[in-house]
């Protein structure tokens, strides 16, 4: 373990001592930092890290520590509320709303048949709620529309899993960054997204030198900052550059090829697809200097242990699973896989987005079962005491081809549980159009930007209020025990799911309810026996044992009592048809491939490398849209900070959106710092103030995504393509075209003006009034002269975030 | 003539069209809508002679045999075609345009959104992949009334079939 000792955060708001601290893991990021809540006077008044926990040790960043303000919110949703004839949002009693839901979702069903229902869940949920909607959604109600928003978040990990390895579950673990030599970053902005690991990596890096850390970035983020190499390649070539390191790795001779024959398919055809990519073409695509990259491709190619993690920079950017795919081709040919410190660890973005795929809520069946595999789905029918016949069948849909589905009439009826697609979703007018024309379900704590295309919303329990567990990012099942009762007129996620499947009426084979279980930990119980056999295998764990282990790894069974904390240490891979959980897909068109042509590669337990083929991102900068776009996230906010901005600290720290331009194209433009500009794309656009630096490469701007009121004119979603990758179907966020336009009034210059009388006019310093009309000094404005004035300069620092503190 | 036949020509002139039209252009999902076009034309070039040398009879039992489903449902003009013979081709058509019609959807936005790309047969395209699934709804009718919804579950995604409570 790389923690030395314990640090215990905290952060309380309460008169003398709290009644009881209750067991719990941090609900914000895909880390799943362990925690304690703070309870008093049946209140949550604040949390602290659980020392014990081995991914934290005690620590907490700023998001965990003040996830709890939220609770308390005087704005917390109490009552349902339905969209009456007056186009009004208005109070009703649970018994009203879910019979409205219920009489909607069966005329749905008899006008338009089973996939005119969609199930939009979360990242957010637990485990137990994620189950329940696969056997509600698939068994109950025969759709094949499950989604989440972890389709914006970590589909694409699921996909390249499938691809390389037959099943899902990230191969390294947080232990493997504790002991590697190498650590390639890519598109993942540790320093930000997961700040405790980025902690504990940079404790050892102090203590230790290692590992060598090689951040791949268009931007220079705070991760970058601390890294031993930044490739900051241009937007949407992140294959381009792979194909290239592999080229020189295979040239230098870097590869095992003892391991590549005994334990892998494909080399042939991998190899001929990374043929061409010479430095200098690499160079030539990705920006990056030709010594940069043989520095790097040394770097990588010598290094005894490398460990390489992805994030949002690789799945939300063209070719993303082929991105993710290439990542773990590296590491197969250098046999770099199932050893301490070695594999590939693509992350997960929220605190269960993880388990939601484990549990089949979203993409494939529950326990990483394959839909296109007949006997998998007789495996569900007789766990679930369903008939086969009505289980759909197939690849699944992401949300981007659901609102095809809803601009063609043909889902009509929209269940969307715990997110907030009306901020999140990429061109997000274009959706907001069409969940309009149709009913659409809201479950949500807050009257979210997404209420607005609600014609139900139900109040749901918060983190700390409900009982379940959770996946993170390196497959640890953590649980979180309830510290307080909901509020009056709140319920769970999973107390509506189950009170929607009774009313329903949804019965099993033998006309017994389809959902037997009622509380959380009989859902788990039932649930593990869904994924004993599977590589998920749960049947080791109880939540008793969760908490005293401070969380597992799956699988955890008779031969794995604690755990599994890397996986294929003996190289097989679940590539067996019978077994995968996918015959994989054409790695270039995303086509599902049938069981004759998975059987036809012959992988039988061996991975699987692919032909990387890089196609350039959809939308690029052009004549009317000159300069690259890019979205991401800030160290203060989580997502539409739905519960980050009802923290005051976080809030403060930053309240609004702005846009981060290079210093240079800002001075080309003559924009001055904390000048409030138009940024247009071809979707729409925004007007935010501007932050000037060096971050962001030149051509390229960054908007953060975490802002949408629907009055503010700054969500970045207003601008992103809803373009997808083709076999992840995640949005391409990082990659869309933009402009910058300058919003001036003009002043001509009369008499003796002088630059400060001018300046005071319109709220500004003389030294922006100046640079905002490229003079140097007060004296060059000359009367009769007209000088452009910017309309609003803001000063919108944001506090720079100090990840380590001892 | 087998049943399927008349709808797959359809799809086949449908194929041929759009690769036709698209040859010239240069985008990136039209790379994709290529690759799957391609793969379509292939299967198509091998089903149709398939299906044409097909008669219009009740199947040896050495056909039925290969079958998966009982054959209690199974259509009055039964082809002699077992599913097996032309399941790989069908598996091709239905998954590339599960694949690529989402793609031409995104293509449309795309070339709105950037007018310098090529404009002129957006429509055309468009129209033709409605002919497509028109014909691939049709086939999967046909299927299921030929070989059974069990046979065809795992060969036409579900949403080609829909299936209510
Ligand atoms: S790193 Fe993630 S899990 Fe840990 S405290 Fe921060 S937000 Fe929570």
């Amino acid at each position: 373990m790389s923690w030395q000792k314990e640090r215990i955060d905290m952060n309380i708001y309460s008169q003398g001592e709290v009644d009881k601290w209750v067991y719990s893991t941090c609900n914000i990021c895909s880390i799943g930092c362990g925690c304690h809540i703070a309870v008093k006077d049946d209140k949550i008044v604040g949390i602290k890290g659980n020392g014990q926990h081995p991914i934290n040790r005690g620590r907490l960043g700023p998001k965990g520590e003040n996830q709890w303000y939220a609770n308390n919110s005087s704005d917390r949703l109490l009552t349902p509320l339905i969209r009456r004839d007056n186009g009004q949002l208005e109070p009703a009693s649970w018994e009203e709303a879910m019979e409205l839901i219920v009489s909607k979702a069966r005329e749905s069903l008899e006008r338009q048949g089973s996939n005119s229902i969609a199930i939009y869940s979360t990242g957010q949920g637990y485990l137990e709620d994620y189950y329940t909607i696969a056997k509600i959604g698939r068994a109950g109600l025969h759709t094949h529309l499950l989604d989440a928003n972890t389709r914006l978040c970590t589909a694409t990990t699921e996909f390249c899993l499938l691809q390389s390895f037959g099943a899902d579950g990230t191969p390294a673990s947080f232990d493997d960054v504790d002991v590697t030599d190498t650590l390639m970053l890519f598109g993942h902005n540790v320093a930000e997204t997961g700040t405790v690991l980025h902690e504990r990596i940079m404790q050892r890096k102090q203590r230790e030198g290692k590992p060598y850390i090689i951040a791949v970035d268009p931007r220079h983020t705070l991760t970058a900052r601390h890294a031993d190499l930044h490739l900051q390649l241009i937007p949407g070539t992140n294959v381009a550059l792979l194909n290239g390191l592999v080229h020189l790795m295979i040239k230098n001779g870097n590869i095992d090829r003892q391991f590549v024959e005994q334990y892998t398919i494909g080399f042939d055809e991998m190899q001929q697809s990374v043929a061409d990519w010479t430095p200098e073409k690499t160079s030539k695509i990705t920006g990056i200097p030709v010594e940069q990259l043989h520095e790097a491709a040394r770097v990588l190619g010598e290094t005894p242990s490398m460990v390489t993690t992805t994030l949002q920079g690789t799945f939300q950017s063209a070719d993303a699973t082929t991105a993710c795919v290439a990542i773990n081709n590296m590491h197969l040919i250098r046999g770099q896989i199932g050893k301490p410190g070695c594999g590939p660890l693509h992350m997960a973005g929220q605190p269960s987005s993880s388990a939601n795929r484990t549990a089949g809520g979203v993409g494939t069946y529950p326990a990483q079962r394959n839909p296109m595999n007949p006997q998998h789905l007789q495996e569900m029918a007789d766990l679930w005491n369903v008939d086969e016949a009505t289980l759909p069948a197939g690849p699944e849909k992401g949300i981007e081809e659901q609102l095809d589905m809803i601009e063609q009439g043909k889902v009509t009826f929209f269940w969307n549980i715990g997110t907030n697609p009306m901020v999140s979703l990429p061109n997000r007018r274009r959706a907001r159009k069409a969940l309009e024309s149709i009913f659409v379900v809201v479950q949500d704590p807050f009257l979210t930007e997404t209420a607005k295309v609600a014609d139900v919303i139900l109040p749901v329990a918060l983190w700390g209020e409900k009982e379940g567990t959770m996946e993170n990012a390196d497959r640890t099942i953590n649980v979180l025990r309830k510290a307080v009762e909901a509020p009056q007129g709140v319920k769970s996620d999973l107390q509506i799911l189950i009170d929607f499947a009774r009313r329903m009426d949804l019965k099993d084979k033998d006309g017994q309810p389809l959902i037997g279980y009622s509380t959380p930990e009989e859902c788990f119980e039932e649930w593990k026996t869904v994924s004993r056999g599977r590589p998920c295998d749960m049947t080791g764990m109880t939540y008793d044992k969760l908490e005293q282990h401070n969380g597992m790894r799956w699988p955890a069974n008779e031969q794995h009592p604690t755990g599994t904390p890397r996986l294929y240490s003996d190289y097989k891979f679940p590539t067996d048809a019978d077994y995968s959980q996918s015959y994989t897909k054409d790695q270039f068109s995303g086509r599902a491939l049938s069981r004759d042509e998975f059987v036809s590669k012959q992988a039988n337990g061996k991975a699987i490398l692919h032909a990387t083929r890089y196609l350039p991102p959809t939308e690029q900068p052009n004549e009317e849209y000159p300069t690259w776009l890019t979205t991401g996230r800030l160290v203060w906010h989580w997502h539409t900070r739905t519960k980050t901005a009802r923290s005051p600290y976080l809030q403060m720290a930053a309240p609004n959106a702005y846009v981060e331009i290079h210093e240079e194209d800002a001075a080309a433009l003559s924009i001055v710092q904390g000048e409030v500009v138009r940024i247009s794309s071809p979707r729409g656009w925004i007007e935010v103030p501007a932050r000037i630096g060096t971050a962001v490469q030149k051509g390229l701007v960054f908007v953060p995504f975490h802002y949408g009121s629907w009055e503010g004119h700054e969500s970045a979603n207003d601008l992103t393509a809803d373009f997808t990758d083709p076999l992840s179907k995640q949005p391409t966020f990082k990659q869309a075209a933009c402009r910058i336009d300058k919003l001036r009034k003009q002043h001509i210059v009369v008499g003796e003006e002088s630059a400060d009388y001018i300046a005071e006019q319109y709220q500004l310093t003389v030294e922006h009034l100046l640079q905002a009309n490229r003079l140097v000094t007060p004296y060059d404005i000359q009367s009769g002269q007209t000088l452009e004035v910017p309309i609003s300069v803001v000063n919108a620092p944001i506090p720079p975030y100090i990840p380590q503190r001892g | 003539m087998n049943p399927l036949l008349p709808y797959c020509e359809a799809l086949s002139e449908d194929v041929n069209q759009v690769l036709e039209q698209t040859a010239p252009m240069k985008h990136p999902l039209i790379e994709l809508i290529r690759y799957s076009l391609e793969e379509q034309q292939e299967a198509l070039k091998k089903l149709i002679p398939v299906l044409t040398a097909d008669l219009e009879q009740i199947p040896s039992d050495d056909n039925a045999s290969h079958q998966q489903s009982s054959n209690s449902d199974q259509h009055p003009d039964q082809p002699a075609l077992s599913l097996d013979q032309i399941r790989p081709y069908l598996s091709i058509l239905y998954q590339n345009n599960e694949v690529a019609e989402p793609t031409m959807r995104a293509w449309v936005r795309a070339v709105h959104w950037i007018p310098s790309f090529e404009t002129e047969h957006t429509e055309q395209i468009r129209n033709r992949y409605k002919h497509m699934r028109e014909q691939l709804d049709e086939i999967a009718v046909n299927l299921r009334e030929i070989y059974g919804q069990a046979a065809i579950k795992y060969v036409v995604p579900t949403f080609y079939l829909e299936v209510s409570l």
